[in-house]
């Protein structure tokens, strides 16, 4: 194709998409002229090219646009939906030009009479144009000759080629000695250097992406009878342009979510108390080597009752096990395999594909996904990207004489089990487990899920490498020992490969030898653990530093108690003979779901209706039985008297006089969850 | 019409591929990561000047004896493919020279084992002896197709 052509499609296509941010920002703003001004100007420099070109078609339908462009600048024509909407129409039939010339190097043949019509008729009360010469030269200044444009296929062969060079740099290192320590440094040094300009060469703000996205929010909106408004915050956040690329559909199937599942219709939102317009926000930031982007709505939050029915319906979960999910698995449900909410197929989502394949593509390259929901007020889904893919830090592990390497990203910490250390490894039948700061990791033993016998070598000292996983959860590897920390150049799997579902790639290492990435998310499934969440442990010191609002009630003899209102999000009065015994835990049906129960340790409950103060830490809720509410204590104070955890009570704190106990609601709720133990008979409901 | 054909041995049986097809040929040696839980025929993977190559066993492809201990590196000679940008290394006991070979292969007989009916794709009459040329392209096809699910852990 003709170079200028080439140069022309590859110009007019980046205006346009620069031409579909201003006119979403121009329907909210009619009457900025500046703005007016501008797409003014970008659609006259295509129309100038297109004469130019010998592009009639295209030409035309240019020329009628800025018609009705140039009737807006004048301030003789009103902006409205309608004609912003014809605008963008449009601009679609110019787009749809331009592609078509792009591949076939001709116009495509097309019958532009309908649009045009409707373009003069909104421009009805045109008069003559007026003079657009300055405005043509200050199109032209834009040209900047500061800038150089360069084949992506070109940056792709320098960066397998630097990749190269590191690899050949790492393998020179060990020999960075005698006369040749000077000359190696220097080159580790250059070779350092020109990796980061080369990755910095390929960096492109996350802005470029989102370019398109107000007017799919727009068209979705006008689609969905909603109304809504996109925010968009660290567009020029940098990343990596394939990981750019790769994050596309993920991104913009949640906000296809966001606007079709979330936001509310403008009544429904009224009668809520929020604002008829709903708003979607999206962010991005750079937090520890990695791009966080966050997807967030102010709509109605996750229905984790529909998203509990329809997984039980579709034989995702078994029905026992759906009544004991906590609202925080229940959400993770909606990243299972072919999970879709919807009730019927919109032409906006809804098609049975989601979330699933949005995590999928996003751990794929190394990424996680997580999803945060409160009922009515909204969800926000955050995703973690690595900055690059080609040249990643690695945690390189051994294991039954083989070395993997693990993405620095996933990795959390990692923990030696020596003999007689503080560390050890429990065990429930064959599942094993660390017990790390309160929080019980689950552990998995590479030799187990790779099918070697686990007997057969066992490691003197082995280490535990925690890795994070999708949704928050971290898990632990047992290997036998860590051979180093290295970049590592990542190539693509053979395909023979990918189904195993247990790597994510593989990598040449300093010494030639070639290793196996480890995907986490993988291993965590083929070894069928549950990933351990975010303790829920009591941290005493927090707790009674807040200095929070409690409930003072009375329990069974002894002092009040008081229990933070954090804590607390309702009180009901129970019917005792509804209670059912399930498993050694009490449990009664409550809204959607069931509540276990435990009376406050010292609590008779005799009565057959009983107050119960319905407790929640984080998704975890319990009930605990009491007898009668005293009264609000604006600020409960420091705990002045600790007590050991396990009793139920924090330790004794000054309220209103005298002292009270501290409720250890965490603890309980814990304990209602996990049923009554025979060895604490001082528990009776 | 002449073909020409790489002919290499696999447990005594005559073998081989169009020259066309292969990228290299190189001796054992290399060392070799294992890939735990693939197919069987799947015995490692290999850094050949840089780039990943999986390292695939002819021998245990065909179903067939496998003499060879499980190693660390890649103990025999190995003819190198590519295809659709990815490297493969397969392992043979010996490879032979490059044969002419007029007119055109002869049809697959049906008596063969699974193992080695699911490799030939024809049959050439050669110096007194039969040559099997083998279908690469749908051998790797095979390996990446495969069924989805994993194979159980181990115990």
């Amino acid at each position: 194709m003709d170079e200028l052509l080439q140069e022309f499609l590859t110009d007019t296509t980046e205006k346009l998409n620069a031409l579909d941010l201003d006119l979403v920002r121009l329907e909210k703003n009619p009457n900025d002229a500046e703005l007016i001004g501008r797409i003014f100007r970008l659609v006259h420099t295509v129309k100038g090219n297109c004469g130019f070109l010998g592009l009639p078609r295209l030409e035309n339908v240019t020329h009628h646009a800025e018609g009705v462009l140039s009737q807006y600048r004048a301030g003789t024509v009103q902006v409205t939906t309608d004609s912003v909407s014809l605008i963008l129409q449009s601009l679609d039939r110019i787009k749809g030009i331009v592609g078509g010339i792009a591949q076939t190097g001709v116009e495509p043949a097309g019958d532009d009479r309908v649009l045009i019509g409707l373009l003069d008729a909104e421009a009805a009360s045109r008069r003559q144009l007026p003079e657009v010469a300055n405005a043509f030269s200050a199109a032209m200044d834009d040209l900047s000759a500061k800038s150089l444009r360069i084949g992506v296929d070109t940056l792709e062969d320098m960066m397998t080629l630097m990749g190269e060079l590191v690899l050949a740099r790492n393998q020179l290192l060990p020999h960075m000695r005698g006369e040749l320590h000077q000359p190696l440094q220097r080159l580790d040094k250059t070779v350092s250097a020109l990796q980061q300009s080369m990755l910095k060469a390929r960096m492109q703000p996350v802005g470029n992406l989102w370019g398109k996205l107000p007017r799919l929010v727009r068209d979705m909106a006008i689609d969905l009878g909603k109304k809504i408004r996109l925010d968009m915050q660290g567009g020029t956040t940098e990343i990596d342009r394939q990981v750019l690329e790769l994050i596309r559909d993920p991104l913009t199937h949640l906000l296809r979510n966001a606007a079709d599942h979330g936001i509310e219709k403008p009544a429904a939102r009224v009668t809520k108390g929020k604002p008829p317009e709903g708003a979607i926000t999206l962010s991005a930031r750079h937090e520890g080597g990695q791009v966080v982007i966050d997807v967030s709505d102010d709509g109605r939050g996750l229905d984790e009752a529909a998203i509990l029915q329809k997984a039980v319906e579709s034989g995702l979960v078994p029905a026992a096990r759906g009544r004991s999910m906590t609202a925080a698995q229940v959400q993770q449900l909606v990243f299972a395999p072919g999970f879709s909410t919807a009730a019927e197929v919109t032409a906006v989502s809804g098609r049975g594909v989601g979330m699933d394949v949005v995590r999928a593509n996003i751990e794929k390259i190394g990424g996680t996904v997580d999803l945060s929901s409160a009922a009515g007020r909204g969800a926000t889904v955050t995703m973690r990207i690595p900055l690059t893919l080609a040249i990643i830090p690695a945690l390189v592990v051994k294991t039954d004489g083989e070395r993997y390497a693990i993405p620095r990203n996933a990795v959390r910490e990692v923990v030696a089990l020596k003999r007689g250390g503080v560390h050890k490894i429990l065990r429930i039948d064959r599942a094993k487990f660390l017990s790390l700061r309160g929080q019980m990791v689950p552990l998995v033993s590479l030799q187990a899920v790779f099918g070697a016998d686990e007997l057969a070598a066992k490691a003197l000292n082995p280490y535990v490498v925690i890795l994070h996983v999708g949704g928050g959860g971290v898990f632990g590897i047992i290997c036998d020992g860590i051979a180093n920390a290295e970049e590592i150049v990542v190539k693509p799997l053979s395909p023979a490969l990918l189904r195993l579902r247990l790597f994510s790639g593989n990598a040449v290492l300093g010494d030639g030898g070639v290793v196996l990435i480890l995907d986490p998310s993988g291993i965590a499934r083929a070894a069928n653990i549950e990933p351990a969440q975010k303790p829920a442990a009591p941290d005493i010191a927090a707790i009674a530093e807040r200095r929070n609002p409690a409930l003072l009630f009375r329990a069974g003899a002894g002092a009040d108690r008081a229990v933070p209102l954090e804590y607390l999000s309702r009180i009901e009065r129970i019917d005792m003979t509804t209670v059912e015994n399930a498993g050694g835990r009490q449990l009664i049906a409550y809204r959607d779901g069931l509540l276990p129960l435990i009376a406050y340790p010292g609590c008779a409950a005799g009565g057959r209706r009983q107050p119960v103060l319905v407790i929640r830490d984080g998704d975890a809720q319990a009930g605990v039985i009491f007898d009668s509410v005293l009264g609000v204590v604006d600020a409960l104070p420091d705990v002045a008297l600790k007590q050991e955890t396990g009793s139920g009570s924090l330790g004794s704190a000054l309220a209103a006089g005298h002292a009270v106990d501290v409720m250890d609601a965490p603890w309980l709720i814990r304990r209602a969850r996990e049923g009554l133990r025979h060895d604490h008979p001082d528990i009776v409901v | 019409m002449t073909t020409r054909i790489l002919s290499f041995k696999v447990a005594g049986q005559l073998c081989g591929i169009p020259v066309q097809d292969v990228h290299d040929v190189i001796r054992g040696g290399q060392r070799m990561t294992a890939v735990p839980r693939a197919a069987p025929a799947i015995i490692g993977i290999l850094n050949l000047r840089g780039r990943i190559a999986l390292a695939v066993s002819l021998r245990r492809y065909l179903e067939l004896a496998d003499t060879g201990r499980p190693s660390n590196s890649l103990t025999t000679m190995s003819l190198v493919i590519e295809n659709a940008g990815n490297l493969y290394c397969l392992a043979v006991d010996s490879v032979g020279e490059v044969l002419s070979l007029e007119g055109k292969a002869g049809p697959v007989p049906p008596v063969l084992d699974a193992g080695w009916r699911k490799a030939v794709s024809g049959v050439w009459p050669c110096d007194g002896a039969l040559l099997a040329q083998l279908d690469v392209r749908g051998m790797i096809d095979a390996l990446c197709a495969g069924p989805d699910e994993q194979m159980p852990a181990g115990k």
